[in-house]
């Protein structure tokens, strides 16, 4: 007898389920998004991260450092250290195959409490907080600060996810359901900014950007996981004046969320 | 998983910041900036020579500013041949290569008059110079003269032939007019014209040209360059590569080769002739068809209304009249510590490469927009 008490045997089911399902046969029933039937189209849930969400942009801009005859670009992007975020996310189901798969469009709204900072990496060790304001060190076009810039940030997104089992249809009684989506995640930040000094438009180029993004989840019951990661991540390569090549990783995306049905 | 494994591992792209080369001497004083006729740029600073040729390729002649090489290149003239460029004045002439530079000494003799000589590439590509010869005594008119003679540049110094055009002593301390063509003939203008051929080296043959109206003698032409069939130019000796201050002009002279006429315009009222009706400015910035441009510098104050820092006159040498456009005190600009200390202009583009305390900077004369040449730079690259 299968229980559906723990993991592994609910993942057999799961597994077994799968495999014995229609999954487009002729039998199939294909159902379209409709507003006369929204609420059996739509679906909703809450997603909460802790110490579990890190997001760096691509690079933002570039300043440099000079030597006598050229110049060395150097990267400025923007680290969002998350300590605790959470997430609306309406799924809309625009077709359904039978009752146990679907196609969503889902689009997460997140607000997250955390650390947010421009940075400018100098070399493989050195990374300092940036301050776009006009240089006036000698041999460089920038200036740095000492402390990270702001507080807060903001994320809005569409994604196309494929469900399966639970979840996936209005109808569905699996015990566990899975997921599979890929999208576009904006992301805004810092919502507050530390230094009253400081202005908002001087660093504006820096506080957006988008990430390409892939997911995979799983639900069980009204609780899931899912785990969702960037998939644009980039080597950036630039050269230090002494000649040695320095690699950083821009464009990262990781989040890994507890997701509640409402 | 496979799928997000695979696209997170496979399809990474890898970007490049790449360096570039960046004059970092444009960022300290520049104290002369020449604009030659093909979009060549030249910014002489503390460092030595920027040079950014037509294809935008740049190089920088490091010169040591403890040397007098740099100071000896201050106030030349720079003419381009294939692969070289040419900075003359009367007592060096400097040979700039993409990969160096040489100062070579212009056998400038005591016996030299102190008037300017006038320079040319041929079509050989050899830098030519027409200057006046040794003074000697002529039994025969109970004077002293010298001959007009013509110099070709062999990289160690000058070969030259003297011609059979004498000038009397006490007419030679004013600078030659000499137009050039670019079928190794010339116009000579002194208190007579001449169309010289200069194509055997040795043997400089000429012919006196009479203009139908009008008196060469009494209608000296300085800073005068061809256009179309014409000889333009100026009443009033101007320097255009020293930047001298307080000159004036009262009148454009025209002579026209073909028809042999004589001809000219003074100032109109729209250009603000006073006193007396010439046309004052700092800068003679050169000539671009039959359009001279000037310079005017306007005494920066914080509190004018207008912030202008200077004036280029546009002088249409045919009809005399003017029209303006004022470099506004905008940007860096209106920095009251930056000084504007040369300027060249850039007529194709419509730019103004303004050298100053501060470093180069670009003017864009259209949108009244500045921007450090620099900044510029950088945007080019990575912007």
């Amino acid at each position: 007898m299968i229980t559906t008490t723990s993991p592994f045997p609910t993942l057999l089911f799961a597994l077994l389920m799968l495999l014995s399902s229609p999954v487009l046969s002729a039998e199939s029933l294909v159902y379209l998004f409709s507003f006369n039937y929204f609420k059996q189209s739509f679906h909703h849930q809450l997603g909460m991260t802790f110490f579990t969400n890190y997001t760096r942009s691509p690079v933002l801009g570039t300043e440099f450092i000079f030597s006598n005859t050229q110049a060395y670009p150097v990267p400025v992007y923007t680290n969002v250290y998350s300590l605790a975020s959470l997430t609306y996310e309406p799924q809309f189901r625009l077709i359904e195959f039978g009752s146990s798969q679907s196609i969503t469009l889902n689009t997460p709204l997140t607000l997250g409490f955390s650390m947010v900072d421009v940075c400018i990496s100098l070399d493989d060790f050195d990374r300092r907080s940036y301050s776009p304001e006009s240089s006036e060190t000698a041999g460089q076009s920038f200036e740095t600060r000492s402390d990270f810039l702001g507080w807060g940030h903001a994320e809005l997104g569409a994604l196309g996810v494929y469900n399966i089992g639970r979840n996936a249809t209005a109808e569905n009684t699996w015990p566990v359901g899975f997921h599979l989506g890929f999208g576009y995640l904006y992301t805004y930040g810092p919502i507050y900014i530390e230094y009253l000094e400081i202005s908002r438009s001087d660093y504006a180029k820096y506080m957006r950007w988008g990430n390409l993004v892939g997911r995979l989840g799983m639900q069980t019951g009204p609780v899931g996981f899912s785990y969702t990661i960037g998939l644009d991540q980039t080597t950036v390569q630039y050269v230090e004046s002494t000649g040695s090549v320095n690699d950083m990783q821009t464009s990262i995306y990781h989040k890994l969320t507890m997701t509640f049905n409402l | 998983m496979v799928l997000l494994a695979f696209c997170v591992f496979s399809c990474q792209k890898v970007e490049e910041l790449l360096p570039f080369e960046y004059p970092g001497m444009l960022a300290n004083r520049i104290g002369q900036v020449s604009v030659l006729e093909d979009g060549t740029l030249l910014a002489i600073g503390v460092d030595g020579i920027f040079v950014r040729y037509p294809d935008n390729s740049t190089s920088v002649v490091s010169v040591n500013s403890s040397e007098t090489d740099l100071n000896a290149a201050y106030g030349m003239k720079f003419l381009k041949g294939d692969n070289v460029i040419y900075g003359v004045n009367v007592f060096y002439v400097l040979v700039i290569r993409n990969d160096g530079y040489q100062f070579y000494s212009s056998d400038f003799g005591s016996n030299s008059p102190l008037s300017y000589p006038e320079y040319t590439i041929t079509p050989d590509n050899e830098l030519l110079k027409l200057s006046y010869g040794e003074s000697r005594f002529n039994q025969e008119l109970n004077r002293f003269e010298r001959p007009i003679r013509i110099s070709r540049w062999n990289f160690s110094g000058w070969d030259f032939a003297d011609s059979e055009i004498y000038i009397s002593d006490n007419n030679s301390s004013s600078s030659l007019t000499m137009v050039f063509q670019t079928d190794y003939r010339a116009y000579l203008w002194i208190d007579k014209l001449y169309e010289i051929g200069y194509n055997e080296y040795d043997d400089i043959d000429f012919e006196e040209i009479i203009p139908i109206n009008g008196d060469i003698s009494s209608n000296k032409i300085y800073s005068a360059s061809p256009y179309d069939k014409e000889i333009v130019g100026f009443d009033r000796e101007i320097n255009e590569y020293t930047g001298a201050n307080s000159l004036n002009i009262n009148r454009s002279i025209i002579f026209n080769t073909s028809t042999g006429e004589l001809s000219g315009s003074a100032p109109s009222d729209n250009c603000g002739v006073v006193p007396f009706g010439s046309l004052n400015f700092d800068q003679y910035l050169g000539r671009h068809g039959s359009i001279a441009y000037f310079y005017t510098n306007i005494v920066f104050n914080q509190f004018s209304t207008e912030y202008k820092r200077g004036e280029v006159y546009a002088y249409n040498m045919s009809d005399g009249t003017c029209s303006f456009n004022a470099i506004l005190a905008k940007g860096p600009l209106r920095e009251l510590d930056i000084q504007i200390i040369d300027l060249d202009i850039d007529v194709r583009n419509e730019l103004l490469y303004i050298g100053t305390n501060h470093g180069l900077f670009i003017y864009d004369r259209q949108n009244h927009s500045v921007q450090s040449y620099l900044e510029n730079l950088r945007d080019d690259n990575y912007n």
